[in-house]
């Protein structure tokens, strides 16, 4: 045990080594060292000394109003005072000036770890909406579970609770009584105790403690909210459900921070990366909802649970995104020639030759890539129809006989049937096919210079044999 | 006698369902969630049921389900009102929003069922689920905290008697749906292999699915051939891949600390980190290929553990 002298003087020392800089942690342990009285005595002094930051004192005063902090030892004559003190706490308006002076002044002496700073958080407690954070450290066990929690992880487990604020500090509070450590509402539900009777000589009617000690239990669980908006679930332990288990859900932040950082190291030294959605926790100003949110910047990394769907094709948007959807012009013309006969498709030719023009690329889109379907396109811009045959063609090469059944619109699908198409034809036999839908094309084509057809053949060869012997054909 | 028969929700649709469901993923919901809807049906059953008493036999009892899901869609940052009031602008206080995520999806919601053998009641019990008293009532009740809907006219609530119509229904079935299924076991399995490793490392490796991966392919740019390269140990169908998802499965229960209300009104009350799983997605047409799969699900209590979870049948 330190005296006062003692504790002051060695923080005085080492101030004096170190300007400025004070750790919280050695003027906690300073302040274990001595009794419940000085211990007063000693925070009331911190703030006054030189070069002491006020957030140092503000975290000690914290931390001891916190579940992990002191205890108070209350006698039997005591209890009437402390309370209408936990009264003073919760419900200011019942009080004078001059009786919360007198209350302040028997706290002081009595209990001094149980003083808030109610300077700073006067307001705060005010609100019954507004919500007080602290961690309680909860038992580390190592499991070989195959699942994934903070018993498995062999991390330090933090569990974070909210309790409301002012309600709760009348409920919730704990102290040693008789030798035990209990709330209100345990020595309102034990009789033993006889904290009944000190209740009414503070001025509580008998109906009304009555009252509190029927709804006691509901009190508790109504007034005690957990963070955001994580439901209560209930659970059958039965077979034939007639008890169940009303469980709370609660986020493991020593689980979370394991998650980013090895979703982190994956990414940078296994570059295997692993696909996530970000959700932002804490509004515009993140520090208000933890340290460890600060650190993040407030987006918070989840795992991604989801199945792959086309979208292109699904139901769900068709019928909410209808409005919002624009729809473009399908290409599926050129594919579904059975309503056409041969005798139809003569008489309209002319009409259709600058709508073709555009269309015979979607063919060349499958064969090749797009630039050079461009290329051809100019070429071929006067000769549609034989172009058009030597397309016909080409599907014949590659057996497809049912492309006019290929969906409107969807250009990759085409290319997926061809794809099937040309993996069913041996490696060593698509040289030869290269050259065969070389030939096919060429024949159609009229080209006076012999210069031109060398460069388009050249072109093709290259072109086909890109595609042929791509990686995406093999995958 | 007892006979398990089947009760098929066919082309339902859930809108604005909870896409959270832990503080670790997002996307589909937890696998409590459609727990939770078949122990709503089976109150209902047990309340509401008079003639079963009468007769002496047992209430139908639901013993497991099963979920197919034909397509989702995942809003994820969809603001929602928090606190709103008609007379919010009028008063001058400004509604809040809560950036949450929610899930719309398609599904198919099969559920197995333990039935006494008495033919009235069956008779019974037959019409009554296929009556659109019953239809309504479902419609109302919460799905994975999301609304109900009813999107096409085909969508009915079907009952197979025997096995052979289960698998004959499962058949028409669109086989681009997928089938979730528990694999624990795999986790188990591997956790064995690789008893460095946390669990956390290798639901993370399944899900980028390099490292379970027990062929390899190799492709030579210049001939235009490949080969692929196999475990022989641990050989896997090439065909039918399943897909690995994370799963919110359950919950395990905490060591309370000492200042907790909770802790004072004994087991009623009781604090519960979230708990994730590994999952496999069949599609639907692999499904039916592949023979053996069990993708029931049902709920357990580990006392031992302090877990509340659900798990596959296996």
């Amino acid at each position: 045990m330190l005296s006062l002298q003692q504790a002051n003087k060695t923080i005085e020392e080492k101030i004096k080594q170190k300007p400025g800089d004070v750790d919280k942690n050695w003027v906690r342990d300073i302040l274990y060292q001595l009794s419940y009285q000085d211990r007063f005595y000693f925070l009331e002094k911190l703030p006054t000394i030189p070069n002491m930051k006020k957030k140092v004192t503000d975290d000690i005063f914290r931390y001891i109003m916190s579940p992990a902090g002191l205890l108070c030892e209350i006698p039997e004559n005591d209890i009437d005072n402390w309370l209408k003190y936990l009264l003073f706490e919760s419900l200011t308006e019942q009080f004078n000036e001059t009786q919360t002076k007198e209350l302040i002044k028997h706290a002081i002496k009595k209990w001094p770890s149980a003083i808030k700073a109610i300077s700073t958080h006067q307001a705060k407690l005010a609100d019954p909406k507004s919500r007080t954070s602290f961690y309680a450290p909860v038992k580390q066990r190592n499991s070989t579970l195959p699942y994934v929690c903070s018993s498995t992880l062999n991390t330090f487990a933090k569990k974070v609770s909210i309790t409301s604020s002012s309600k709760a500090i009348f409920i919730e509070t704990e102290f040693i009584y008789k030798g035990k450590v209990i709330n209100i509402i345990d020595s309102l539900l034990n009789e033993d105790l006889g904290i009944k009777s000190s209740m009414i000589n503070i001025g509580f009617t008998k109906s009304q403690v009555d009252f509190l000690t029927d709804n006691a239990k509901q009190n508790i669980n109504n007034d005690n909210k957990l963070l955001g908006d994580f439901p209560q679930t209930c659970f059958p332990i039965d077979d034939n459900c007639k008890r169940y288990l009303n469980i709370t859900s609660l986020p493991a932040i020593a689980v979370v921070n394991q998650i980013n950082l090895r979703l982190k190291n994956r990414f940078i030294e296994k570059n295997d990366p692993v696909f996530t959605i970000t959700c932002k926790i804490g509004g515009t100003k993140p520090q208000n909802s933890g340290t460890y949110n600060l650190s993040i910047g407030g987006h918070q990394r989840h795992l991604r649970s989801t199945l792959p769907f086309k979208r292109n094709k699904s139901i769900l948007e068709k019928s909410l995104r209808r409005a919002c959807r624009t729809k473009t012009l399908f290409n599926f013309y050129i594919f579904d020639w059975s309503f056409l006969e041969k005798t139809h498709l003569e008489a309209k030719n002319e009409v259709m030759k600058k709508f073709l023009c555009g269309k015979i690329c979607l063919i060349l889109d499958s064969v090749c890539s797009t630039y050079d379907a461009l290329r051809y396109h100019a070429l071929w811009e006067k000769q549609t129809i034989n172009v058009y045959e030597k397309a016909i063609n080409l599907l014949d090469i590659l057996e497809l006989k049912y492309a006019h059944s290929v969906l409107p619109g969807e250009p990759l699908l085409s290319k997926m049937i061809i794809n099937k198409a040309i993996t069913k034809i041996n490696a060593t036999d698509k040289k030869n096919l290269a050259k065969h839908i070389q030939t096919k094309l060429i024949e159609g084509i009229k080209i006076d210079t012999a210069a031109q057809q060398f460069n388009i053949a050249d072109l093709l060869q290259t072109t086909i044999e890109k595609y042929l012997f791509s990686g995406e054909v093999l995958l | 006698m007892k006979t398990t028969e089947y009760i098929h929700l066919k082309n339902f649709r859930v809108l604005d369902a909870n896409a959270m469901a832990g503080f670790y993923s997002i996307g589909l919901p937890a696998m409590t969630g459609p727990a939770g809807f078949c122990h709503v049906i089976q109150r209902f059953f047990k309340d509401n049921m008079e003639w079963f008493a009468e007769t002496g036999d047992s209430v139908p009892k639901i013993m497991d389900f099963m979920l197919i899901i034909h397509d989702m869609q995942l809003l994820e940052t969809h603001p929602k009102y928090v606190n709103y009031q008609p007379d919010s602008l009028r008063k001058g206080v400004t509604a809040a929003t809560i950036e949450r995520p929610l899930i719309h999806f398609d599904f198919d919601l099969i559920m197995r069922i333990d039935l006494d053998d008495a033919l009235d009641n069956t008779i019974k019990f037959y019409n009554f689920i296929q009556s659109t008293i019953f239809k309504n009532i479902i419609l109302s009740l919460p799905f994975c905290s999301g609304r109900l809907e009813n999107p096409k006219k085909y969508s009915a609530i079907l009952f197979y008697e025997n096995e052979e119509k289960f698998h004959a229904a499962l058949k028409c079935i669109s086989p681009y749906s997928f089938v979730i299924e528990d694999a624990t076991e795999e986790m188990e399995e591997l956790m064995g292999e690789f008893p460095d490793n946390d669990p956390l490392d290798i639901l993370l490796s399944c899900i980028s699915r390099k490292k379970i991966i027990y062929e390899t392919k190799k492709i030579n740019r210049t001939d235009g051939t490949f080969t692929i390269e196999e475990d022989k140990e641990r050989p896997l169908p090439k065909e039918y891949k399943p897909l690995y998802i994370p799963l919110a499965i359950g919950y395990i229960g905490l060591d309370e600390p000492f200042n907790s209300p909770f802790s004072r009104f004994g087991h009623q009350h009781i604090m519960a980190e979230s708990l994730i799983g590994l999952g496999r997605a069949w599609s639907m047409g692999s499904y039916l290929k592949n023979e053996g799969l069990n993708t029931w699900w049902k709920y357990e209590t580990d006392r031992l553990n302090n877990l509340y979870l659900l798990k596959g049948i296996y």
